[in-house]
């Protein structure tokens, strides 16, 4: 009978607990989600509705005209096989990096004696930086500027990605590694086939960071290269998505007729929509393969069986 | 055998670093052939000028054309012997091109022609990384060239630099066309039995009326008579408080004035501000501004305009080009009519405006004919022009839905275009010049006014801005013989040195002046904007203001 009576309490307890948590991860859930599909209700929607505010979550006068125009856009599509070359070249120099740097910074003391030295020449770089004009001028002087090399090699190995792999490692028993090692293999042979098998969770949380870096980067194409045509494609939708008033401030004193220029391009909210929303796209298909690895590869250390 | 690998890895990895170093020097030397003589305005052989392209996103192009070969390449190759190449080109609408610009200057490493804001140009200047125009200017100037540098003496001596030019300014238009005016709409104004108001009180009414009568009679109480932007309540265009201050004879939009003494202060921290702004908070409080103004950017009081809400606002000769003459064509009796800004008392009011001169194109130190930026404007000038005949400036000027001139890397013009044509459109309509002696410009304006009053909406932005009636004949006709155009006393660029100050001033007054008229504030709190002001540094400001533009 007691028991019983303490039973529905918790039950009661539990039940207002689950329906709160139900209503706020609810509410969170949706904030993260509306603006998308408004994003997606405008680019689907007629301009007239579209400049007049008319649009919420359900497209008004329905139309594929904007993403007609983003297909037909050379730009648009010169800028995303950019950013799809890079995100191939990118993501595999940084791993081609990241997993040798990991591998060797992981070894134990006693066989690298330098290792905490190391350690420190790759953390500092992530406590200072030059700035803007030294890391242009060292791009400069390299000839990388205008270049695909100089989105990729100035951050070739992300230090932050280095340490959690480095700490992956250092979880997997050393007796492994020591029984490859009686077995005639050397580091290299080691590496290839006994520590990277072992490291999938963390090799793909590192690899889902390079991924997203490579894709929503967009402040070094504006920086570095010579040309429009060579923007990847965040440095371009960062071009066309500009605020029509900071436009409209730098227009002031010229002549009318730019003004009239203005006028179709600020009416062109809409398809500016679509290219965002094909832009999200590929990163949001690539997440929910990849997101499983994502907890254990950044917080698992120990031994597992 | 390791050691031996290890050294070649070692020494090939030197080798590939070397040839990706000599590689980058090698661009760096293109171009390059001695100064070449000029005979006639052209050079006798042709020379390669590199320029920075200021990208627009916006930009189209003919076929077969993009930034390296345009008409206006070909044409200038052809005419005076200068073969055009990109250095680089960068968005103009993010800071990417002003980025790549200060990258450029840090490094000694610039375009030969180029164009900046001013404190890029002073900032290149003052390294001495720019060529001195003055004597170039003088001596391969077109007649054309001389003359409009002539009529805009004032404008080109405040962009000299210890006496010297550094660049050729974009001038572009004359400041009194930079004027605002208060917008109504005519078809709401019909439907309140109402005319158009000449004073404050009568503004007043107007407004009340736009709020309280369901003017677009859909009866929903859900318009009302002022539209103001919050966030941006000077620079967006439209939506200003301009109007606002003018009616108080308050210098409004960030500019600056003399004194009684003599001394150039900040419009901003001036009493007469704070009558504006107590006149603001009271309409805010009766709900005949808008009552969610403090959080409208320029975008959204626009959307309230495109979804008729707002009867009024406050803004530029070119609102009926943009954002208004949409609206119009999607609503033909939506006319939204200019009228000149309206006083509180018996003095008329005056409309502020704001240096008229803001790109400076430069030439680089480093470039061995720089008289080819002047030979580029003297061609710019000639081709494009006021008479320029229809057949020409549908090429280089605007070939079909492509704006070519923008195209040209030295762009000016005289910047009177707009009041000529009103001048001459008016003088159409008096009798007293016939339409066949319209040239070029003129001419095609004048057609576009003619053609919205027979009935094609999409032209109504040209016959709000230069039609009888319209925002340039209230400049012509009233604002100028008036003297009711007050320039700011900032001739040229703002200190560098004080700019980032002035700045923070200049986001907290938006702050301020939005707590205020929405009653979040009292008026009283004006004080506290003045102290404010002094905490920020605004004496320094001043003080720096009158040594540089007061003598």
């Amino acid at each position: 009978m007691k028991k019983q009576k303490s039973k529905i309490r918790t039950s009661t307890a539990r039940k207002i607990f689950n329906v709160c948590n139900i209503i706020i991860l609810t509410i969170l859930a949706l904030t993260c989600l509306l603006p998308f599909i408004n994003l997606l209700a405008v680019s689907l929607s007629g301009q007239y509705a579209v400049n007049s505010n008319a649009v919420s979550f359900w497209p008004k006068d329905f139309n594929l005209k904007s993403y007609q125009f983003v297909l037909e856009s050379g730009s648009f599509l010169q800028a995303f096989g950019i950013t799809l070359k890079r995100v191939f070249l990118g993501v595999t120099v940084n791993l081609l990096l990241i997993i040798p740097t990991a591998y060797v910074l992981s070894q134990e003391e006693s066989r690298f004696a330098m290792r905490r030295i190391y350690a420190w020449f790759f953390v500092i770089t992530i406590l200072f930086g030059a700035g803007l004009v030294p890391w242009y001028t060292v791009v400069l002087k390299t000839g990388l500027v205008n270049t695909i090399w100089a989105l990729i090699l100035p951050d070739a190995v992300p230090v932050f990605s280095v340490l959690v792999l480095m700490n992956y490692m250092r979880g997997i028993p050393i007796d492994l590694k020591d029984a490859a090692f009686i077995d005639g293999a050397g580091h290299v042979r080691t590496l290839v086939s006994v520590v990277i098998p072992l490291c999938k969770p963390s090799l793909a949380t590192i690899t889902l960071f390079a991924m997203v870096g490579h894709w929503n980067a967009w402040f070094d194409g504006l920086l570095f290269m010579d040309r429009t045509e060579n923007y990847p494609l965040q440095s371009y939708l960062q071009t066309i998505v500009i605020n029509p008033e900071q436009y409209l401030s730098k227009m002031r004193g010229s002549s009318s007729s730019s003004i009239r220029e203005l006028l179709s391009f600020v009416s062109a909210r809409s398809s500016r929509a679509a290219q965002l929303f094909v832009a999200i796209l590929p990163i949001m298909m690539v997440y929910p393969f990849l997101q499983k690895y994502f907890a254990t590869g950044l917080t698992m250390g120990g031994v597992k069986g | 055998m390791k050691g031996l690998v290890k050294k070649g890895l070692a020494l090939s990895l030197i080798f590939a670093f070397a040839a990706s170093t000599m590689a980058g020097c090698g661009d760096e030397g293109k171009g390059s052939g001695g100064a070449v003589s000029i005979v006639d305005g052209k050079f006798v052989e042709p020379v390669t000028i590199t320029h920075a392209v200021a990208a627009d996103s916006a930009q189209k192009f003919a076929e077969g054309q993009s930034y390296d070969k345009n008409v206006w390449t070909d044409y200038i190759e052809e005419q005076l012997g200068i073969k055009l190449e990109v250095a680089w080109s960068a968005d103009n609408g993010t800071e990417a091109y002003g980025n790549k610009l200060t990258m450029g200057i840090a490094n000694g490493d610039l375009p030969d022609i180029f164009t900046a804001y001013y404190s890029t140009y002073a900032e290149a200047a003052n390294e001495g990384l720019l060529a001195d125009m003055t004597d170039l200017i003088e001596e391969y100037g077109s007649d054309r060239l001389k003359a409009i540098f002539e009529a805009n003496a004032d404008l080109i001596d405040a962009c000299k630099i210890d006496g010297k030019l550094y660049c050729i300014p974009a001038l572009s238009v004359a400041s009194e066309v930079n004027t605002q005016f208060l917008w109504i709409r005519q078809d709401w104004l019909d439907a309140v039995h109402m005319s158009a108001p000449t004073t404050w009180d009568e503004l007043v009414e107007v407004a009340r009326a736009f709020t309280t009568q369901d003017p677009d009679g859909n009866g929903k109480d859900d318009t009302y008579g002022i539209g103001l932007s919050g966030t941006s309540p000077w620079w967006g265009g439209v939506a200003s408080f301009e109007g606002f201050a003018a009616a108080f004879h308050a210098v409004g939009s960030q500019n600056w004035i003399k004194d009684a003494d003599g001394r150039i202060v900040y419009g901003g921290v001036q009493p007469e501000m704070k009558e504006a702004l107590a006149a603001a908070a009271q309409l805010y409080q009766e709900g005949i501004l808008d009552p969610e103004f403090n959080t409208k950017d320029v975008d959204a009081v626009i959307a309230d305009v495109y979804s008729n809400k707002i009867g009024m606002l406050f803004g530029m000769n070119y609102a009926g080009y943009w954002p208004l003459g949409s609206v119009v064509e999607e609503n033909p009796d939506a006319v939204w009519k200019p009228y000149a800004f309206v006083s509180a008392d018996s003095t008329p009011a005056s409309c502020s405006t704001w240096w008229p001169l803001d790109q400076y194109t430069c030439v680089a130190a480093s470039c061995e004919n720089p008289a080819a930026a002047v030979l580029i404007a003297n061609l710019y000038v000639e081709t494009l022009n006021d008479e320029t005949p229809a057949e020409i400036s549908a090429i280089y000027d605007y070939a079909g839905d492509v704006s070519a001139y923008m195209l040209c890397p030295v762009r000016l013009s005289s910047g009177t275009t707009e009041l000529d044509t009103y001048r001459k459109i008016k003088a159409i309509s008096e009798g007293t010049l016939s339409y066949e002696d319209l040239e070029g410009k003129y001419k095609s304006n004048y057609d576009s006014v003619q053609a919205y009053v027979d009935g094609d909406v999409s032209q109504y932005g040209y016959w709000s801005q230069l039609g009888i009636g319209g925002c340039i004949g209230i400049v012509v006709d009233e604002y100028m013989p008036g003297n009711r155009v007050i320039l700011t006393e900032i001739h040229g660029g703002f200190p560098t040195e004080v700019s980032g100050d002035m700045g923070m001033i200049q986001s907290k007054e938006v702050e301020y002046y939005a707590k205020i008229i929405s009653g979040v504030l009292p008026v009283d709190a004006f004080e506290d904007w003045l102290a404010e002001f002094e905490t920020l540094g605004g004496s320094h400001v001043t003080d720096v203001v009158n040594e540089t533009f007061n003598h």
